[in-house]
Formats: structure tokens, sequence, C-alpha cells
């Protein structure tokens, strides 16, 4: 049996104490032996809460030569000094998505990670879905026909609450809603169908990160030209969700962790929908969470000297869609009276 | 210059609040937020959002300096709701605030409220499952002893709001989407629902449920009261049997009854089951249109709200007509869920 994996986990907020400390206690291939937060108290309480007796430390410096990886996650725009930090030590790197704040930033970690030969992978878990497995295997077999169209939404009234409030701050986050739930699904659509030829964004940020906004996505330069939409918002309850309208009908996706299967709506038959459930074994054993899943093909990766299922690359891909479609924004409308002429005479 | 304080601002009112004293730029606006989760909607402004603790003294004493005038709408735990408004009124005392505007609920008179609830002089008598008009109506009673004890206060106890962003017209509106309302002369809300149908895309007529069947639907739903036998048929249920299997000593009861009761034979056995369980519950099928009781409720009080009590005794002049309001609210909903873009026929089949 290899040696375990020696993992620091670094801050140690909301995600950490939610998915990715539980991911790697559930794990048999690695040993959680740091956790790096300035706040010493916050890492105490969560080493007891879980039982177990890491190192604490400040800094990831101070555990260099003691780990083989680490997980950053921390505000989007720390991101990169700690990253530096590790990979020019050698330490593989799994940073929370988005890899940066910035494309240059991202840039940066991504020419570190080469220089030094170290594995640099973007926690965009969703990519570990079953469903998105599923997904992936099938429009690349052209199992549905041709995408014409997609759509993808989610909305919550509020929601994620980071322990460092940084979700506040567009110049920690690097956006908005966009980034804070949006960038999962770009991710997968640059994943699934490349870089798109036309992009343009609508938000409502007056000084601040959006908190909703409509991207949509021209794909003209393919085989088979298609353009989607994406909604997202922090104010309004959406049902989440993808459908894609192919030349043979409709995929419905449900997007939670669970998902194991798509919904097909054939045009030709409006009233039959076809579930498609992959056979035999499973790509995951059930109930293994997705962070599991990820971190462990981050741990495959660095041991078998592969690229992890999403690499520095594809998260620097993101980045640069992210920062030109906050190029090209434009204003929503969020003045819903402006137009109202039967105002009360005072 | 007013130096106005909003506690509670990343709620549906303290945002638009916030909001609409920002757009009118003659006051000194400070929104107080609890945690970052729901603050969004202000957050986009790029504005500061200092969190504050109404649980800490001290922090709400620190927030508060210099402010002429004090808005609360703070939400959170019963704890938060009775000692935090205790804290902010303390601080309000301490820094001479001007005004103190609480927000209450029309919940302190009942839910739904009754026809009397429009009035300044009706008997509060909260009776809400959850408790949260009690809590609501003890606020009322410290605000209104601090506003003995010198601190000038207003207490507010606003129904259903309408207008952008409105929770309450999105639940209207999810019920619409689902089913039936109740529509005679004495029921409320048909301008509500007129003004709804077209973001709903009902091309249909809405259904309607009578007041006589939602009043015998209402009587029928209604908590059941509890016989000996449903109590000793509720005891040999398989599920509080199961519980019960969890304490060796229950469990042993449980075999030696049963034992018993299969030594006297199949027949008295069979007896014995129909006469506790009676006989298996025959499924009835719904044909009626479907409903939202707890909205179609409220519509059958033929209570109408007004704020001229507000105009008079505050000031208030309101901005906007009803039906003008309404038509925010649609703009509003039909941007937020991508209604008016290209992809909103794909998009509804999340719906």
């Amino acid at each position: 049996m290899p040696k375990p994996f020696r993992l620091a986990l670094v801050g140690a907020g909301m995600v950490t104490q939610s998915s990715h400390l539980p991911a790697a206690l559930a794990s048999d291939k690695v040993q959680v032996v740091a956790l790096v937060e300035p706040m010493r108290q916050r890492a105490e309480e969560l080493a007891r809460w879980y039982g177990i007796a890491p190192v604490i430390v400040p800094q990831v410096q101070d555990v260099l030569g003691a780990i083989d990886g680490a997980v950053i996650a921390t505000p989007n725009d720390t991101h990169m000094r700690i990253a530096l930090t590790c990979l020019q030590a050698g330490v593989a790197t799994l940073i929370e998505k988005p890899l940066a704040s910035t494309y240059a930033e991202g840039a940066a970690i991504v020419r570190a990670g080469q220089a030094s030969g170290t594995v640099v992978a973007v926690g965009y878990m969703v990519r570990f879905r079953e469903n998105i497995l599923l997904l992936d295997d099938l429009l690349k077999a052209g199992y549905f026909g041709m995408v014409r169209r997609f759509a993808h939404q989610a909305g919550t009234i509020g929601g994620w609450t980071p322990m460092s409030s940084y979700n506040l701050s567009r110049k920690a986050t690097g956006g908005g809603v966009l980034v804070v739930t949006g960038t999962h699904f770009l991710d997968c659509m640059l994943h699934f169908w490349g870089y798109p030829d036309d992009v343009a964004l609508a938000d409502d940020a007056q000084g601040g990160p959006e908190a909703n906004c409509v991207a949509t996505f021209r794909y003209t330069s393919t085989a088979t030209p298609c353009e989607g939409v994406a909604l997202y918002s922090k104010t309004t309850e959406l049902p989440r969700g993808l459908i894609i309208e192919t030349d043979r009908g409709i995929v419905q996706v449900a997007d939670t962790d669970e998902a194991d299967h798509l919904v097909f709506r054939p045009h030709t038959h409006a009233q039959v929908e076809h579930v498609v459930r992959r056979r035999g074994t499973p790509p995951y054993p059930q109930g293994m969470s997705v962070f599991q899943r990820q971190l462990d093909d981050f741990v495959d990766a660095c041991q078998q000297g592969r690229s992890p299922m999403v690499d520095g690359r594809q998260g620097l891909m993101s980045l640069r869609l992210l920062e030109e479609l906050y190029t090209r924004r434009k204003a929503l409308n969020t003045d819903w009276y402006s137009q109202m002429p039967a105002k009360v005479a005072s | 210059m007013r130096r106005i304080a909003i506690v509670g601002a990343s709620g549906f009112v303290g945002s638009t609040l916030v909001e609409r004293l920002l757009a009118q730029g003659q006051d000194e606006v400070l929104p107080l937020i609890h945690s970052s989760g729901n603050a969004m909607r202000l957050a986009r402004l790029g504005i500061d959002l200092p969190a504050v603790d109404l649980l800490a003294q001290d922090e709400i004493d620190a927030a508060l300096q210099g402010c002429t005038h004090v808005v609360n709408c703070a939400l959170g735990s019963a704890d938060v709701i009775v000692k935090g408004l205790q804290n902010l009124l303390s601080a309000c005392r301490k820094h001479k605030v001007k005004r103190f505007i609480h927000l209450s609920s029309v919940l302190v008179y009942g839910d739904p409220p009754p026809p009397d609830s429009v009035h300044e002089d009706a008997q509060p008598f909260p009776n809400d499952p959850y408790g949260y008009g009690r809590l609501k109506l003890q606020q009322d009673r410290m605000v209104q002893q601090a506003c003995r004890a010198g601190l000038p206060s207003v207490i507010l106890c606003p129904p259903n709001i309408s207008g952008s962003y409105s929770p309450f017209l999105v639940r209207v509106l999810d019920a619409l989407r689902a089913g039936a309302f109740t529509d005679d002369e004495e029921t409320t809300w048909r301008d509500v629902i007129e003004g709804l149908a077209p973001v709903a895309e009902r091309t249909d007529p809405v259904p309607v449920i009578t007041r006589e069947e939602l009043l015998s639907l209402r009587t029928a739903h209604s908590t059941p009261s509890v016989s000996v036998m449903q109590s000793l048929k509720h005891l040999v249920s398989r599920d509080v049997r199961l519980a019960l299997r969890q304490d060796p000593l229950w469990a042993k009861v449980e075999q030696v009854l049963g034992q018993s009761v299969t030594r006297l034979g199949k027949a008295v056995e069979e007896r014995l089951r129909l006469s506790i369980a009676g006989p298996p519950p025959v499924p009835k099928v719904n044909r009626g249109p479907q409903y939202n009781m707890h909205v179609c409720l409220q519509q059958l009080r033929g209570v109408r709200h007004a704020c001229d009590l507000a105009k008079h005794e505050l000031g208030y002049k309101p901005l906007y007509t009803f039906a003008a309001s309404m038509r925010a609210f649609c703009a509003w909903y039909r941007s937020q869920h991508g209604m008016d873009t290209s992809s909103w026929n794909l998009l509804k089949q999340l719906y």
C-alpha cells in the first residue's frame, strides 16, 4: 500500500468545514497533516469537531517540507500568493474555484506549476457528478443529436455565507454571482463545447459584485453552430438545471451532486421522456461525495504523474471567459418603477 | 443631514429601504447586516455593509454612533428578536436617537389576521403555530415601553407587501401557477391575481374554488380530536413499535404481548387487529382544482388594509399606486426569471 498523501488544508472556512475536510477524512488516500489558518481558534475548533490533531499553522510556509499537497480554500484574491508559495516548493495544489481572481494571477499559477512540474488542479467538483460524466460521454458520441441551444440557471435568495464575508467584495472574489455560482457551468460549457466565438453579459452591478446576471454565448465557427444562455441570481429562487435542445429533442440535466441520470424528451413524441442512466458499475462508489472524488483524482494525478480532471490550464480558460464577459458587460435594468406612469400625485 | 441606520438591512424591507434612501440622496445611510449570505442585493451597489451582532451590546453601541434615526428590520432567533431588540433600544437611548422605527408584523393580531386588524385599536391575538406573532408582540411592548421612557418611536405592522422582490407576491404567483383561488364578491386579491396572471402565463381562466368548498376542505384538513382508541392505534402502530423496541424492556413486553395474542388463535388475532386499526383506508383521488390552503384562506377574510392612518399620523406619502407597484413586480419577476430572453421557452421547462 502506498504511503498516504500528506495533505494540508489551507483556510478553515465554510467550504473546508463543510466539504474539503470531510472528503479528506473519508478518503483512504490522504492524511490531513496540517490546517493552515491565521485565525488559530477557528482551526482548533474544526480539528476538535472532527477529532483530528493536525499541525495548525498561520501560513503555508510553515509546513512546506512536511506536505505533498495542499487544498487552497481561501478568498479568491489570495489564491495566487499561496499557490505560488506551494508550487515553488514542489507542493501540488488543488485550488478552490475559480483558479484566481484575475486571468493574470491565474496565468502566474499555471506558469509556476509548469516550471516546477507540479500538479495544479482546480476545484470544479461539478465535473465529478455522475450525470455530468454521462452527459460528457453522450454529447461526444452524438447520442442526443446535434446541439442547437442550451440554457442553464441557478438562483437562491442569499445562500453561501463565507466566514470572511469576502463574497461581498468584488476585488476579493473577482466578480459576483457569475463567479460564485455560474463559474461551475462555464467550466462544463468550455469542456463540452470549447471556447465560444461570441459572448455577452448583462448584470446589475453598480460598483459592487453583481447579484444577478444573464450571460449569452454563441458558437459560430463549429460544424454545428449553437447558442446558449446562463442566468444566475442571488436575490431570487430559480429552479436549478441545464436544458439542452438538440435536433432530436430536449435533454434535461439536474443540477445536484446526487443526480445520476439525464432526461431526454424526443421532439417526435412530446408525451414521452426517456430516463438515461449508465448501466453496469458506476464510475464512483455509491455515497462518495464529489469532493472526495475530486480529492482522490488530485492525489492520483500527483502519484501517477498525469493531469487531474480539471487542471490549471482549464481553470485559466474559465478565467479568460469570465474576464471577457465582464469586459463586455452591459447594465441590467433594475429601475422597476421607472416606466411606471401611475405615480401618486403629491 | 439625518444619519439613518437600517438594522437588518439585507432583508426584503431593509434592502428596499436602503436602495430608496440611497436613490434619494438626502440622508447618510448606514446599512447594518448580520451576515453576508443574504446581502448581495446591497453589495452590488458597492457600499460598505458592516456586520453587527445584536446580541453584542458593545457592537451595536459602536455601530449607532452619531445616528439620528434607526429603523429595525432585523429578524433572527427568538433570542435575537427579544434580547437583540433590548440591546438595540438601549443603544438608541444612549445615543439619543431622534426616532426609532420598528418593523413589527400584522401577525401580532393572528394568522391569518382578522378583519379588525386594520384598526389601530384592534386587540393583538398572536396565534400562529411558530410563535412568531407572540415574539413580535413582545417586541412591540418593549418598544412602547421605550417610547414611554422618552425614545420617540413608531411601530409599523405591515400586512402583505407588494412591489419588486415581494416574497408575498412570489408566493401568490407560485400558488397561481399551481392551482385555484377563491373569487366572489366578498373575497380579496382579485386585483392581485389579475395582475399576476400574465406573468404566470395562464392563458386559461384561473380555476375557482368556492368559499364553501374551501371552508369544508379546511374543516377536513384541520387537526382531528384524538380519541382513546386513536391513541391506542398510534401506540400499536408499526413505527411506534419499532421505536420502542430499542428499549430492551419494551421489546420484552411487546414480545410477551405478541405471544399471548398468537395463543388466542388466528381468528381472534384478526378480530383484534380490525377492532384497533379498523379497515384499511380507501384512498380518494382529488379531481378538483389544486389550491394553496394558506393563501386561499387569507382571501376569505375580506380584509382590505389601507395606509390612511400612516398618511394622517406620520405624513406618509405613497410614491406609487397599487397598480404601478404590481407592474413593477411583474417587470422585476420577468427580468429575474429570464422571461424576456430568447431562451425562456427552454428555461421554463425547469419549472
